[in-house]
């Protein structure tokens, strides 16, 4: 990866493309590429959907080489849904071709002059841009099948559906999977709007005649990435527990401590939650089979492979198997325990381009505005459909849930900077409340997901009984995150990090042995706080301040039942976590 | 305590893990206030010491995460629920012991009934999710389990095809029946003891 190309969608004669060196963001890869890109080429105070914003895309570190777990690709630019600064990221194919083709990132900036929708074509002769309005307001699925037949079925596809041509704040950004179905989503923060103001619909990419990328110190780098594999094979979790059943594993678990957030946030349990577990999930899954039913990859290189595929009882594919926090936010959140209306939702969020979390969160305070009853599965499909015809009560609707609440004059909204929280009740798993208050992204679970601190030495002496505990774990969770955000790994690999040092030295050594550096676990640490810091500068910049790193005041004044917990971190106390 | 009736099956053992999500809203085990839930578990029900160490990472008491099992006695119909490690920070957080335990304190187990109060007979409910209920379950159901009748009989329905037709045996209150007729079996409102032994293939 020694090239950026850069597309000026403002140019004179229309978008003006070029290839250039890496410059001063050689040896970035991923959130690490796409977050220094924004801090350093966005002015922080302009308006997401203008001109002076960009959306840039990065592979991660050690994508497009053999490395397992190496295929995710970050996304960044300055977010419509937060106003501050923006990571999301995805697995799908795109990444490795990118990265096999030698690009680090793809940056896009400016705005086309007129309405036309244009894509991007990229292969290893070169990169082509064209207006293709026949593209306007097709579903990704849509979308991608005609790109297949114009350019073949071995391409990979990054597009938005007619939530980013709308440009609506929960848009997401679709990335093609294995099968090359738009099933994978950068989803969080609006994402797809940004990509939508650029005026692009699609990028193809071609890898054909492309090859592996090869590491620096082959012999240390194919022994760290075995004992790599073999440590997230041994693990439970990343071994049995999510091939099993995948994140939706979480469901039964989360809800049996009261932490599971259901009506819209008013109790932490839900009575239909083992309809829709994990355990039910892979039941039905196993029981009707079909290819990649139970366990299946997001991308390949993939080998805890936590996903799967979600047919419907005749067998017909409807959508990749719904994450945890996607069956959550459509389920429990809306008291829905139907597994097959909740696929279908997935399906229509993938189809218009939109964030599972974020929708349904948003069904939920519309719910609660009455625009339907808690448990009405046909009125909430009824409602993202709304979003895809861009009727003005979808566009309310796909602009999150903060709006919808402003909207409808419902209180109770669970968002933070604006992004609707995800699965976990922050009153019953306090400390995930922090990392909510506190993320430069927004309420973000994967913020804090990285439980590799110890490892890391960053955990380091911290009492967690106390809340000055909760606030130091906090934030070395989001600095390790932020650090393996930056390899382009996979997270899920964190659980094997946490309990197995030896698998957490195998992954700095794959590092190691593929750019051939010699970082230690502090260079990575550091590497995390560096990147953490600038998305806080720039976040200070466009405005937020201490007053936005804050929970909504209900989750400090309404028990959450059964354990009638409340937050109970005090405001001196988040204002502490990125004191480093 | 007695339970309202009884059914012994006998049944293939790939059908017996079809059972393993019976436990995920629980199934009753009679046994008695003030015992260490150790001896619940490892004595009464034959679960290792071992496995509890080391594959059940998650633990609730009541809907309340317990760090030290040791501890623990058994209270009056306490709710008792066995995961494997979970994922994501919130799955860490839950584990038993974990350093992030603090992240949860709110809802973290701080004793129960079960110490203090003179021993009696009780029924508490034992929920197995995931890993745990796939590796338990046989053993389990081969032990007994109580389970209320409409429920029971719920659960079969659901079982599609011809899961109950492969049942060899089925005795109901210790009388042969046809394994084909348990819709006509006479449910009670109460407990049913349940218990399966596998066939031999
Ligand atoms: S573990 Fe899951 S999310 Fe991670 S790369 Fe594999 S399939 Fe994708």
């Amino acid at each position: 990866m020694d090239k950026i190309l850069r597309i000026n969608m403002s140019g004179a004669n229309g978008p003006e493309i070029k290839t250039e060196s890496l410059g001063a963001y050689a040896g970035l890869g991923g959130r690490a590429m796409t977050s220094t890109v924004v801090a350093q080429e966005v002015p922080p105070t302009c308006h997401a959907l203008s001109a002076e914003n960009k959306f840039v895309i990065a592979p991660g570190m050690l994508s497009g080489s053999a490395a397992a777990m190496s295929g995710r690709i970050s996304v960044g630019c300055k977010s419509p849904l937060t106003g501050g600064i923006k990571e999301a990221n995805s697995g799908g194919q795109p990444s490795q071709m990118l990265a096999r083709l030698g690009y680090a990132a793809i940056i896009l900036e400016g705005r086309p002059k007129d309405d036309s929708l244009y894509k991007v074509v990229i292969n290893k002769d070169g990169v082509t841009i064209n207006a293709d309005n026949s593209l306007k307001m097709l579903g990704n699925y849509d979308t991608v099948q005609k790109l297949k037949t114009e350019f073949g079925d071995k391409i990979g596809c990054i597009t938005i559906g007619p939530a980013g041509e709308m440009k609506l704040s929960a848009a997401t950004v679709a990335f093609t999977d294995m099968e090359g179905l738009p099933t994978r989503h950068a989803g969080r923060g609006g994402v797809g709007a940004v990509l939508g103001a650029k005026g692009i619909k699609a990028i193809i990419i071609d890898d054909a005649g492309t090859r592996m990328r090869e590491p620096k110190n082959p012999e240390k780098f194919k022994a760290a990435n075995k004992a790599f594999v073999a440590g997230l094979r041994q693990h439970p979790v990343t071994g049995q527990g999510l091939p099993a059943y995948g994140t939706n594993v979480l469901t039964n678990v989360i809800n049996e401590a009261g932490g599971y957030p259901t009506f819209n946030f008013k109790q932490g349990q839900f009575d239909g939650a083992a309809k829709i577990s994990g355990e039910a999930l892979a039941e039905m899954e196993n029981t009707r089979g079909g290819d990649g039913s139970a366990t299946h990859g997001c991308h390949r290189g993939c080998v805890i492979r936590c996903s799967g595929t979600f047919y419907d009882k005749n067998g017909r594919f409807v959508t990749k198997q719904p994450e945890y926090e996607t069956v959550w936010a459509h389920g429990g959140n809306c008291g829905i325990s139907d597994l097959d209306a909740i696929a279908e939702m997935d399906r229509l969020d993938d189809d218009f381009g939109l964030d599972t979390i974020e929708m349904g969160a948003t069904i939920a305070v519309a719910m609660d505005a009455g625009l339907a009853q808690f448990g009405d599965a046909e009125a909430a499909i009824r409602l993202i459909k709304e979003i895809g015809q861009g009727t003005p009560l979808g566009r309310i609707l796909g602009s999150g849930a903060a709006v919808t609440g402003k909207v409808f004059g419902v209180e109770r909204v669970p968002v933070v900077k604006g992004q609707a929280m995800p699965a976990y009740d922050p009153r019953a798993v306090q400390g995930m409340g922090v990392t909510y208050a506190t993320s430069t992204m927004g309420a973000d679970h994967t913020a804090g997901y990285a439980v590799t601190a110890n490892v890391l030495g960053v955990g380091g002496s911290v009492d967690a009984l106390k809340p000055q505990g909760q606030v130091e774990l906090s934030r070395n969770l989001q600095i390790a995150t932020t650090a393996i955000d930056a390899t382009g790994m996979c997270l899920f690999i964190a659980f094997a990090i946490l309990d197995q040092p030896e698998t957490f030295q195998a992954l700095i050594d794959l590092i190691n042995g593929f750019t051939g550096l010699s970082l230690t676990g502090d260079d990575v640490s550091d590497l995390g706080k560096k990147i953490l810091s600038q998305e806080r500068t720039f976040n200070a910049w466009a405005g937020l301040t201490a007053a936005h790193d804050r929970l909504p005041d209900y989750f400090k004044n309404e028990a959450l039942a059964p354990h009638n917990v409340t937050f109970g971190v005090t405001d001196a106390e988040l204002d502490e976590v990125f004191n480093f | 305590m007695e339970p309202d009736a009884t059914l012994t099956m006998e049944l293939p053992p790939a059908t017996i893990g079809r059972f393993a999500a019976l436990f995920g809203q629980g199934v009753g085990i009679p046994t008695r206030t003030g015992i260490p839930l150790l001896a619940l578990l490892c004595d009464q029900l034959g679960i290792a010491r071992d496995y509890i160490d080391q594959r059940v990472q998650t633990f609730f008491i009541n809907g309340r995460a317990v760090d030290q099992v040791e501890q623990i006695r058994v209270g009056d119909r306490d709710v008792i629920a066995l995961s494997a490690a979970m994922p994501g920070l919130a799955g860490a957080t839950l584990r038993k012991g974990g350093m992030f335990a603090g992240f949860r304190q709110t809802i973290s187990y701080a004793g129960g009934s079960g110490q203090e109060k003179a021993p009696q007979q009780t029924v508490v409910t034992l929920k197995l999710f995931n890993l745990v209920a796939r590796e338990l379950a046989a053993q389990i159901l081969h032990t007994g389990v109580w389970v209320k009748g409409p429920r029971l009989a719920e659960y079969l329905q659901q079982l599609d095809g011809n899961a109950l037709t492969d049942s060899v045996t089925m005795k109901w209150n210790d009388q042969p029946r046809d394994p084909g007729s348990w819709e006509r079996l006479p449910w009670p409102e109460g407990w049913v003891a349940l218990r399966m032994e596998p066939l031999r293939e």
